[in-house]
């Protein structure tokens, strides 16, 4: 038989529940209902694998947030790199 | 206090910060939580390297730390700056050796041979001229290019009349089996600088077998013979040798480094097979998995520290593209990883029909029938139309590690590349992310002999600046 969860939307965007499926294969496939994505784990596969996966996205998570964090600051110094003096505010 | 953008990965039990233009640091994880929420209260010495290595700035030093940076990231892209340095010509198809993995698609058959014609030679000379670029390196490919070695003399001195105008630094190299060896030859190299790039595949018989000879003689006897004899009249150091790892040598890897440095090779290139030409029809027959690659791959370097640290200095190729990147402010210069992608813009291929191709790997699928990746032709398209067209434009776009989503977050992309023809290959053969996951690997690995072992960055020091080993440790 293979294994379901449920995650509330709330607790893991979709962002992160994508950059997790596409490193992990504990996960074959994912639904959406209106509050929760419900993940579906191959055939015959262990219960921990879905910890795993649910752990991943709270990982991804906390990444997604620090490159949000620092996305202004990098857009600065790639400007500042690459754009030609006269462009430069 | 603010942190600057950066990014992270554990590696063992550490977590590994890497910036914007390669500098890193290993933090144990509760000093890097501390790092992440409230970096004021690390201790004085780690908030100082940090601080070093603009992972961390006082906010009033804001300004200064950005410029430093961006400094650092332009030169750490500066292959930018110059465009297409890297100009390969394809003489002919024709080979005068069988080896069983050919990317090149090769042929002995003479009714296949397909050759560069002078016509065609005199184009490409002028488009080469043409690239910004005020260096040069053209680099001369088969089949066995010096099967045509006539065409090779006439393109050196078209070259050299075109330069009196353009006046640009300009460097050959010539991939030869150094089957076709002789004293002219010899002297024309010498007279023009040339770096020869050969093919050692181990000890004679992983050689032979992997390297068929055409005739009776062993290929292995004869590249040797030929090796000693430029060693000799000409330079050691203008001569290079790629090992290509067939299941044959996988497990002999050692044995492979002992036979380069018998023969007083100061560097080796452990290079896995690609999937193009003959090899990707064969690939069954002599390939093996990326695992088993890694796992040899793994052993093989433990070696080549253990020899390198008992003073004997011989370089690996793969691992010091990446080490460049890590251990200096450089960039390495080799094409295939780097971001943006060097095809077309640091690297590009003219085939024997005059076709222009991105990358090598781009002409060798083109000769497996699937040309994707052709650019045009030097006879009926501008310089201007293939290397401001869009086609090449989208290319380089589609493949910046910055902004791949399988890339996000990595901390290995100030080190990493995308092959834009790699990975269309890749797709098609439906193993996504080979190409990731060797080099993620690979990088993880130098990584941890950085953090576990002191005497292993000597060692790599030594490969990137000749400095010996011994010297390094004094």
């Amino acid at each position: 038989m293979s294994e379901s969860i449920t995650i509330a939307k709330n607790v893991v965007s979709k962002r992160a529940l994508l950059l997790a499926y596409g490193e992990s294969n504990s996960t074959s496939s994912i639904e959406e209902t209106d509050t929760h994505w419900v993940l579906t784990g191959p055939k015959e596969q262990d219960s921990g694998l879905s910890n795993q996966f649910f752990r991943l996205c709270m990982e991804k998570e906390v990444k997604l947030a620090l490159e949000e964090s620092m996305a202004p600051l990098r857009e600065i110094l790639y400007r500042k790199a690459f754009e030609p003096i006269s462009k430069r505010n | 206090m603010t942190k600057l953008p950066f990014r992270y990965g554990r590696i063992q039990d550490s977590m590994l910060v890497t910036n914007e233009s390669g500098q890193f640091y290993f933090l144990s994880i509760p000093l890097f939580r501390r790092f992440i929420s409230d970096p004021d209260m690390l201790p004085p010495n780690i908030k100082n390297d940090l601080i070093s290595k603009f992972f961390l700035v006082e906010d009033e030093s804001m300004e200064f730390a950005l410029e430093e940076s961006a400094i650092k990231l332009r030169t750490k892209k500066a292959f930018l700056s110059t465009f297409t340095e890297l100009h390969i010509i394809v003489l002919t198809y024709a080979c005068n050796s069988k080896c069983i993995y050919c990317h090149a698609s090769s042929s002995t058959d003479a009714k296949e041979h397909h050759m560069l014609t002078m016509a065609t030679a005199r184009r490409v000379c002028e488009y080469i001229m043409q690239s910004p670029s005020t260096t040069l390196k053209i680099e001369f490919q088969g089949g066995e290019p010096t099967l045509e070695f006539n065409i090779m003399m006439f393109i050196v001195e078209y070259i050299t009349t075109l330069n009196v105008l353009y006046r640009k630094n300009i460097e050959y190299v010539v991939c030869t089996n150094l089957l076709v060896f002789s004293q002219e030859h010899l002297e024309f190299y010498k007279k023009h600088s040339f770096c020869i790039s050969t093919s050692l595949d181990g000890p004679r018989d992983i050689h032979d077998t992997n390297r068929t000879p055409y005739n009776t003689q062993s290929n292995y006897s004869k590249v040797l013979e030929n090796y000693q004899k430029v060693c000799a009249e000409y330079s050691p150091d203008r001569v290079s040798a790629l090992l290509t790892v067939s299941k044959y040598s996988l497990p002999r890897l050692r044995e492979c480094v002992d036979a380069y440095v018998d023969h007083g090779f100061r560097s080796i290139f452990i290079r896995s097979l690609n999937p193009y030409g003959l090899a990707e029809k064969t690939l069954g027959e002599l390939g093996y998995s990326l695992e088993d690659f890694l796992a040899a791959y793994k052993d093989v370097l433990d070696y080549i520290l253990i020899l390198n640290k008992e003073g004997i200095f011989i370089r690996e190729e793969l691992a010091s593209i990446f080490l460049q990147k890590i251990l200096t402010p450089f960039s390495s210069g080799f094409v295939d990883i780097q971001s943006p992608p060097g095809a077309g813009i640091s690297c590009v291929v003219y085939d024997t029909d005059g076709g222009v191709y991105p990358s090598d790997e781009a002409r060798m699928l083109a000769r497996c029938g699937d040309d994707s990746f052709r650019l045009g032709s030097v006879l009926s398209d501008t310089y201007q139309d293939i290397f401001l067209g869009e086609k090449l434009q989208k290319l380089i776009r589609g493949n910046l590690v910055e902004i791949e989503a399988h890339c996000y977050g990595c901390p290995y992309i100030p080190y990493c590349g995308i092959d834009p023809v790699r990975k269309y290959q890749e797709t098609k053969l439906n193993v996504p992310y080979q190409s990731c996951k060797k080099y993620s690997q690979i990088i993880t690995l130098l990584f941890s002999e950085l953090k576990n072992n002191p005497d292993s960055e000597k060692v790599f020091f030594s490969w990137l600046t000749g400095v010996s080993y011994e010297e390094l440790c004094l």
